[in-house]
């Protein structure tokens, strides 16, 4: 089967839009929770951790550059414990696509259809998502390319329309909560940077993998463009202490704007927008995912896991009874993920360069 | 009192062999006149009126028999008459220098002293195969056959019955060109020709149809277009095996890459100058005989919107047009949707002046809303079928009564609702502004299943569906080039996708066609100090 390839600047707008996602919506809430005004600092603070973090995804990656994560985990760790690891990286990857499918079709139901069943909602995701993951990564990549621009758009309209509500005497002063608070909660901010952990299944597919890094930074920033005029016109416009009760802080916002008494209510044209990027975000999960499963149980192709693991998603999203054990579970995922996007890779890296792993005799064959 | 007859039993008995068209065995000419003719009485039936074999003699050496064999109609008879047979009968007897005696011209020699002295053709060709001679008299071409010699003389005088070079019917302009193709193949390569007259201009013959052996061309500019192009292009056509090529709808049908997309994957045009411009740029054309369209390959998403005027016209009008054009491609898709999804499930989102209006006006209506869009939409289709079908006066009558009345009639009789007849409207609208007839077919048929989610589970529905015509589109290729590739390719190239830049700025041909030379303007030497006419003063 011929592979697919994806440009550099395609993986740019994977990174951005995989970092993004629907979590536009709650991050200003999850950082106000633990870095209370100073959210913005925490997020700039984190995106400094992610970049090293993705420095050393990029240098583990071009140490094996045509293997992916769960293919040279085998090569590192032997062939056991290497099986173990991919499976337990792809059952990471398909968990994260479980809980974004669920906060996705939270994020539906509750401005847009409040009395249509979930499971509805979540029947449309996985047809589309199945086609999607047939349709390949690079299918995946154009869609980024394409939609990137109405949600651009819908972060730069919804700031647009709140500014004149927008108090910054209310992120005043800084670091109030004290240094401690923010700086662990830029660790929690970093861990939404350290999902883009997926580009260790997509780097092989790159077609010049010498602009990765910068691609990658170049995805970070795009993001974090878009995430912190947010987080700032949340915290301006609620305060810190309401933006913490507010299930999703940016839809509270977009309920807020009003042009001329004209429109209104337009939070569903941008519930709409982040649509796009939370299903992308959920199908570049689901790629990775299936795909990770696949060579862990040396199928050459991922396409017939497809059906299977999407079973599997929507019966994971329908599990939890409501939101609360949702956001509980993310929370947790938020506070101690960290450990695993960061740990396993630089585990990974360590080991290969102790015993000489992969380098250039890989990049030979 | 007549019998009726039963249509059953007068194909009994005979069948139909699984292969397709006859042998063609290599049959040469024979010497003798006259079995030459019996044999073309003999193949193409003796009682075809249309199919003329003109015997006479040509008065040379010992005076040879001779016959002109030809088909009533497709052949010029001012040529026929004038050129090959008066030169034959009168003039064979005048001065011939190289002939001492002009009756020693035997049945070896009186070949040549027929080309070289008698014919009036500018084109002829020498030929021994009886089957090829045959082929090319039902082309339209005539053949001389003389008695004693293996050989025919097959001249060219084609000229048939055409309708001449009219005005396009399908996409009409206000500025450019008013030629359109026609029917003649011949001519629609000269127009071309007319427009593109490097030598490089290729158009490469090929025939399909075992009955009909229609002439096709595959036109492309040699050195220019990616040659992997051209020949996946040939690939593809030489690949059709058919008895009969009706229109060049068949050959697109047969090469498409995606048989089940709503899109076009191949761009029909009916002006020579779009098509000259497409193979400028790096595309590939193909002209059918019979058909007065060329087709394009490859062809883009941004076909279904961009127009030949775009360019003619200043870039600041062709650009507020484009755009113009594609927010109608948009309002034409979603529309009708987006307004169901909302008086369905969004009611929040109207604002509270409007939402009462509308449910003022929807409060008589006994359907729900997506039965009343498709009652609208499908009478509206309706009309246009109607139209298309009608001669053109009674057509814009039936266009006019059916929208005035139908919707007025509805809205009166609480059928539908004021505001959908205005949703439909607009709708119908937008949908007339595609300049491509294709293209706005496909966007269409995606208003239905759209309006169809969208009844079900609103805006959500929708998106859902705008992301799988997504996906769709990002899957789609046109002779292997993917159908994207104005918005995706890199670098992307912002220059002639939804605005149109100055002519100036577009230096370069469309990188996604690989084209073998890159390169179309060379800038001005004094760039950026071009010097003003007239006094710039104050």
């Amino acid at each position: 089967m011929k592979q697919e390839r994806i440009s550099t600047s395609q993986l740019s707008v994977v990174i951005a839009i995989t970092i993004m996602g629907a979590e536009v919506q709650s991050i200003p809430r999850v950082l106000a929770s633990g870095a209370e005004n100073s959210a913005w600092i925490s997020l700039l603070i984190g995106w400094g951790i992610g970049a090293v973090g993705m420095a050393l995804f990029i240098r583990l990656a071009s140490r094996f550059p045509t293997k992916t994560l769960a293919e040279y985990f085998a090569l590192v760790f032997g062939r056991w414990l290497g099986k173990l690891l991919s499976l337990s990286f792809s059952a990471y990857l398909i968990g994260l696509c479980i809980l974004n499918t669920r906060v996705f079709a939270q994020t539906i139901a509750i401005p847009l259809l409040p009395e249509t069943p979930i499971s509805a909602i979540l029947a449309v995701l996985v047809v589309l998502l199945v086609y999607e993951s047939h349709a390949g990564l690079r299918s995946i990549a154009q869609l980024g390319q394409m939609f990137i621009v109405p949600i651009a758009l819908a972060a730069v309209l919804i700031v647009l329309g709140v500014v004149p509500l927008i108090d910054l005497g209310r992120l005043e002063p800084l670091f109030e909560p004290g240094l401690g608070p923010v700086l662990s909660t830029a660790l929690v901010a970093s861990t939404y940077v350290g999902e883009s952990i997926v580009i260790l299944m997509l780097y092989p597919y790159l077609t010049r993998k010498s602009g990765a890094l910068r691609a990658s930074f170049i995805g970070m920033a795009i993001a974090l463009a878009l995430l912190l005029p947010v987080v700032v016109a949340v915290t301006g416009v609620f305060g810190h202490e309401r933006a913490v009760d507010l299930l999703f802080p940016t839809l509270s916002l977009a309920r807020l704007i009003s042009f001329g008494g004209f429109i209104e209510h337009a939070e569903v044209l941008f519930v709409i927008l982040w649509l796009f990027s939370a299903f992308l975000k959920i199908s570049v999960f689901f790629y990775a995912g299936s795909l990770a499963l696949a060579q862990s149980l040396d199928i050459d192709d991922y396409r017939p896991l497809v059906n299977i693991l999407a079973t599997i998603v929507v019966f994971g999203a329908v599990l939890p009874d409501n939101i609360a054990v949702v956001l509980e579970f993310r929370g947790l995922l938020d506070r101690y993920s960290w450990v695993y996007q960061y740990g396993i890779p630089l585990l990974t890296f360590a080991a290969a360069v102790a015993l000489h792993r992969g380098d250039q005799s890989e990049q030979a064959q | 009192m007549p019998r009726f007859i039963k249509p059953k039993g007068i194909l009994e008995g005979t069948t139909s062999k699984p292969t397709q068209g006859q042998d063609k065995g290599k049959t040469p000419i024979s010497q003798d006149l006259s079995e030459n003719i019996e044999r073309i009485r003999q193949v193409c039936g003796p009682d075809n009126t249309d199919i003329i074999v003109r015997e006479f003699k040509i008065p040379v050496g010992r005076g040879f028999r001779a016959a002109l064999f030809f088909v009533e109609g497709l052949a010029d008879r001012q040529t026929l008459n004038l050129s090959i047979i008066q030169p034959m009968q009168l003039f064979s007897a005048e001065y011939c220098p190289e002939c001492e005696n002009r009756d020693d011209v035997d049945s070896r020699g009186v070949v040549d002293y027929v080309v070289n002295y008698l014919l009036a053709t500018s084109q002829f060709k020498r030929i021994d195969s009886f089957d090829e001679m045959v082929d090319l008299v039902m082309t339209g071409e005539s053949a001389i056959l003389i008695d004693g010699v293996a050989e025919a003389i097959v001249t060219e005088v084609k000229s048939w019955a055409n309708r001449g070079i009219q005005e396009p019917q399908s996409e009409v302009t206000i500025r450019g060109p008013k030629e359109g193709f026609s029917e003649v193949v011949r001519y629609n390569t000269a127009l071309l020709r007319r427009r593109i007259r490097t030598p490089a201009l290729r158009m490469d013959p090929m025939k399909i149809g075992t009955l009909s052996e229609t002439d096709v061309f595959v036109v492309y500019i040699e050195g220019l277009t990616n040659k992997r192009l051209v020949e996946e292009a040939k690939r593809r056509i030489s690949e059709i095996v058919i008895d009969y090529l009706p229109e060049a709808g068949y050959i697109e049908q047969f090469i498409e890459d995606n048989p089940w997309s709503p899109f076009p994957q191949v761009l029909t045009t009916e002006r020579p100058d779009r098509l000259a411009a497409a193979l400028a740029e790096g595309q590939i054309g193909i002209l059918v005989d019979g058909t007065p369209i060329a087709l394009i390959m490859p062809s883009f998403i941004t076909d279904i919107y961009e127009s030949t005027e775009d360019y003619y016209e200043r870039f600041l009008f062709g650009s507020a047009r484009r755009v113009l054009r594609i927010g109608a491609v948009f309002v034409s898709l979603l529309l009708p949707a987006i307004y169901i999804a909302l008086v369905t499930f969004h009611h929040e989102m109207i604002p509270t002046s409007l939402a009462l209006a509308f449910a003022s006006t929807r409060q008589r209506v006994p359907f729900p809303a997506l039965v009343e869009a498709f009652l609208m939409e499908i009478s509206l289709e309706l009309i246009r079928e109607a139209g298309v079908r009608l001669p053109s006066p009674v057509g814009q009558t039936v266009g006019i009564v059916g929208a005035l009345l139908l919707g007025d009639a509805a809205v009166q009789a609480n059928l539908v609702s004021p505001i959908m007849v205005i949703v439909v409207a607009l709708t119908a609208l937008a949908s007339f502004a595609t300049p491509y007839h294709s293209g706005g077919m496909a966007i269409r048929l995606l208003r239905f299943p759209l309006m169809l989610a969208a009844a079900v589970i609103g805006l959500y529905g929708v998106a859902a569906g705008v992301t799988a015509i997504a996906i769709h589109l990002t899957q789609l290729t046109s002779l292997g080039v993917p159908y994207l590739s104005p918005f995706l390719s890199e670098p992307v190239d912002y220059k002639d996708v939804v605005v149109r830049a100055p002519l100036w700025m577009m230096r370069f041909r469309p990188r996604y066609l690989r084209p073998l030379r890159l390169r179309r303007q060379v800038p001005p030497p004094n760039k950026g100090k071009q010097s003003q006419a007239g006094g710039d003063s104050e």
